[in-house]
């Protein structure tokens, strides 16, 4: 492999496996929020000790949504690759790449305490991603077919992960007005997979359909290595029986948090922040590589008792399994991975209303930078805490995908609040469940935290 | 506070919101692929070879023949030539003194063995290669002999004349003492007689027996005076070789299988392929037609183009090459599943061809074999 092809998986693999970072804007507007240090670790200066532990966060993020493959007919809702769609309206609405990225995070606990001049907080994540990068030639190729001349198809990829986190912050204010916090972040991957294929040529012509693939399959482990079988072929199923590809430690990453918070005026907060600034290094202990062209240029049929019998059926299904063949990884060089972590960065404003001080309205802006689904958007906010118990705020503004609102609430109970949100975008979803019909960022969080 | 509820209403309304037009119960699970068509290669076929032919071995039997296969694959045609026996003990009362050497008249014998080749041959077909062999046996403890002639005549069926005539005379011809047959003709017909033998056998048979004829007898076992003959030939293409297909019941040949491609939804499919014939014979496919339905049947709606081929003949050596583009279309939706050809046959012979001799290694092939699928190709995703 040259170097070239190399540094351009390298490359691709940077893309596809950036980290996301979450967001939970609307915290930053709910008062008295104890996690709000997550989007902004100014935002701590003034707290108060807690305990906060199973908190849920999940983000999910496609530029491209269920419409574009999916179309309501008068014979039932078909696929895009009906041939009641015209190709044009179908390929008219895929992007280049259909990219959709997921990422949850499940906070197994977080304490806050304060010192003399500074608050800090410990917490543990646990957090998992997945990706997926589908080319639109893939869909021009099943809908159209490929002529007489090569379809060449790269660019496939997905891959997914899970690392824990464990993170220390510091906040304290600087003065009257002025509010700093950093929070530092050691990330422990456990579990990663990932397939990306490079190279798929499809020609198919009345001499030949020739079918060039170059895939890439890593696992992490650091420890166990899968072993090929005869034909030199792993067999992930029969060489991977339970407990050889188990979580455990596979790499270490490190990243950071910075924040500043001002109130140059009274009932005015200006927030500004970076999540996620860091890298991480994954370990594949297994890397595993499936390549090679494949060429049919007919078969041989034999006689017409043979054909009567069906056996030719049977030289079909031999055809498809040598396709299948070059599916199938042989093992390759470990390797180290280098990750970017996607980082955010966060810009906020809220003022208290002067004649109503429980109401507040603000502004955020939000970018994601180093993601498989980059994301920008700029909000409006609103914000009620008509009694002590409750809190209430709403979003609205738009995105990289269109109009996005968001809805957050907090209910506190003697010590105990229990904080949950909700941001998405609009144009529905498919129906019982939740896929969205347009490319759509949604994230949901859910938590409880104890004043101590 | 009460301002904010509309509001809130609103966007929990606009999050939930569920398009029942999505709605996954009535997704139509079918993909149509490859819409601007796609080509690929099938490959060869064949040989379908002259086994069928093999299979009129029934007709054969009836008529007193064999068809068998030489170890090159020609097909031989096989009749044996009954021409009678006598049972010593009936020559012995037929003998007024049996002290005394007998002289005992058989007289005339004849057979027609080539009625298979001579059916063939009012097809076309050349009998070549034809051997005719009359043996006689002895199953006395002495020899005898015997006098006379065999003869073979070979007559044109259609113009009533005797074109070959061959008579041997055999008079005083010896058959000695043995335990096998003794030849009395081994002829090979000229290579210009294509017609097969119309009569043979015997004229004026006289045996020349010796006395005491009883006791000559060398077993009990074996009592009888056999007089057999053998007809063999080769058959061939001939200059003006038309089979009347028509007037057998075979115009019309109708070959059921299952092409079961209903589930494509399939538009068009163009196939091109060579056939390659090694047949010294032309075969003319007419008619084409498509059959559909549980019992097949000509299905009107699907076109083929174009509706006649002609196959060209050949030989092994230089196999006659006919290109062939066959479109099928259907006039009204999708074709669907295909179960069996129909078309009208005729066969006459290929210029240049005449005498290659007939052998299951000919046949017709399917050579280089490519499809195109015109307008996609439709697969049910959850199958």
């Amino acid at each position: 492999m040259s170097k070239k092809t190399l540094l351009s998986l390298a490359a691709l693999l940077c893309v596809a496996l950036c980290l996301q970072a979450q967001t939970f804007q609307e915290g930053f507007f709910l008062r008295d929020y104890k996690l709000a240090y997550q989007y902004n670790p100014a935002l701590a200066a003034d707290s108060e000790n807690f305990l906060s532990v199973a908190q849920w966060r999940s983000q999910s993020l496609n530029n491209v949504g269920a419409s574009a493959y999916m179309y309501p007919t008068e014979d039932g809702l078909v696929l895009g690759l009906n041939s009641a769609i015209p190709a044009d309206v179908f390929l008219g609405n895929l992007p280049a790449q259909d990219r959709s990225r997921s990422e949850f995070n499940f906070g197994l606990f977080s304490y806050g305490f304060r010192t003399t001049n500074a608050f800090h907080t410990l917490e543990l994540n646990v957090r998992g991603l997945y990706s997926m990068t589908v080319p639109k030639e893939l869909f021009e190729f099943l809908k159209l077919g490929a002529g007489d001349s090569t379809f060449k198809m790269g660019g496939f990829n997905i891959g997914g992960g899970i690392f824990a986190e464990a993170v220390y912050g510091y906040s304290r204010r600087l003065n009257s007005w002025l509010s700093l916090g950093v929070r530092a972040k050691l990330l422990l991957p456990l579990f990663g997979a990932q397939y990306d294929i490079d190279r798929l040529d499809v020609t198919a012509t009345e001499d030949k359909v020739e079918v060039w693939h170059h895939g890439d399959l890593y696992l992490t482990n650091l420890t166990t290595q899968l072993k090929p079988n005869e034909q030199g072929y792993i067999d992930l199923l029969y060489t991977s029986p339970h407990g050889k590809l188990g979580v455990r430690p596979s790499g270490v990453g490190l990243a950071a948090d910075l924040g500043l918070v001002a109130t140059p005026v009274d009932g005015l907060t200006l927030s500004a922040s970076v999540q996620d600034l860091g890298c991480m290094f994954w370990y594949y202990g297994n890397r595993m590589t499936a390549a090679g062209p494949t060429t049919f240029e007919g078969m041989d049929f034999g006689s017409l008792d043979n054909i009567k019998s069906g056996s030719f059926s049977e030289k079909l299904t031999a055809v498809g399994d040598t396709f299948l063949q070059t599916l199938k990884p042989m093992p390759a060089n470990n390797k180290w991975l280098f990750f970017l972590r996607s980082f955010q960065a966060n810009l906020g404003l809220k003022y208290e209303m002067p004649f109503y001080r429980r109401l507040a309205v603000g502004a955020t802006a939000l970018y994601q930078g180093c993601s498989t689904v980059p994301y920008w958007e700029t909000r409006l906010a609103i914000e009620a805490n008509p009694w002590n118990w409750l809190d209430v705020t709403a979003t609205f503004g738009t995105g990289a995908f269109g109009p996005v609102f968001g809805v957050a609430g907090a209910v506190k109970v003697y010590k105990f609040r229990l904080t949950a949100g909700l941001q998405d975008g609009f144009g529905g979803t498919v129906r019982y469940t939740s896929t969205p019909l347009k490319a759509n960022f949604r994230s949901f969080t859910i938590g409880l935290t104890y004043d101590l | 506070m009460k301002r904010f509820v509309p509001l809130l209403v609103l966007l929990l309304l606009l999050c939930g919101c569920q398009n029942k037009a999505y709605d996954t119960d009535n997704l139509v699970m079918k993909a149509t692929l490859f819409e601007e068509g796609i080509s690929v290669p099938v490959g060869n076929a064949g040989p379908f070879n002259l086994e069928l032919a093999m299979q009129v071995k029934t007709v054969a039997s009836l008529l007193g023949s064999s068809l068998e296969t030489e170890y090159d694959g020609t097909i031989l045609c096989r009749t044996d030539i009954p021409l009678g026996k006598r049972n010593i003990y009936q020559i012995v009362s037929e003998t007024e003194d049996q002290t005394q050497p007998t002289a005992y008249t058989i007289g005339y014998r004849s057979d027609s063995p080539g009625t298979l080749a001579g059916l063939l041959q009012s097809f076309g077909f050349w009998a070549v290669d034809q051997h005719i062999s009359i043996v006689a046996n002895n199953p006395l403890d002495v020899p005898y002999t015997v006098n006379g002639s065999v003869f073979v005549k070979c007559q044109d069926v259609k113009k009533w004349q005797i074109v070959y005539e061959k008579t041997e005379q055999l008079d005083g011809f010896t058959i000695p003492r043995t335990y096998g047959d003794v030849s009395l003709l081994n002829l090979h017909l000229p290579e210009d007689v294509h017609f097969t033998p119309s009569s043979v056998g015997f004229s004026d048979f006289v045996l020349n027996l010796p006395a005491n004829l009883r006791t000559q007898l060398r077993s009990s076992n074996n009592q009888d005076f056999v007089f057999n003959g053998k007809y063999t030939c080769h058959i061939s293409a001939g200059e003006n070789t038309e089979i009347p297909l028509g007037m057998l019941g075979f115009k019309t040949v109708s070959v059921n299988f299952g092409l079961p491609v209903g589930a494509y939804e399939l538009k068009e499919v163009e196939a091109s392929f060579t056939l390659e014939s090694t047949l010294p014979l032309q075969v003319t496919l007419s008619n084409i037609r498509l059959m559909t339905g549980e019992k097949p049947a000509i299905d009107e709606k699907l076109e083929v183009s174009p509706e006649q081929l002609v196959v060209l003949g050949g030989s092994i050596h230089e196999p006659g090459s006919t290109p062939v583009t066959l479109k099928i279309k259907s006039k009204e939706g999708a074709i669907p599943d295909i179960t069996g050809l129909s078309m009208d046959l005729d066969i006459v012979s290929a210029p240049g061809h005449a005498k290659t001799r007939l052998s299951l290694k000919q046949g017709i092939s399917v050579k280089s074999a490519k499809a195109t699928l015109r307008g996609g190709i439709t697969l049910g995703i959850n199958e």
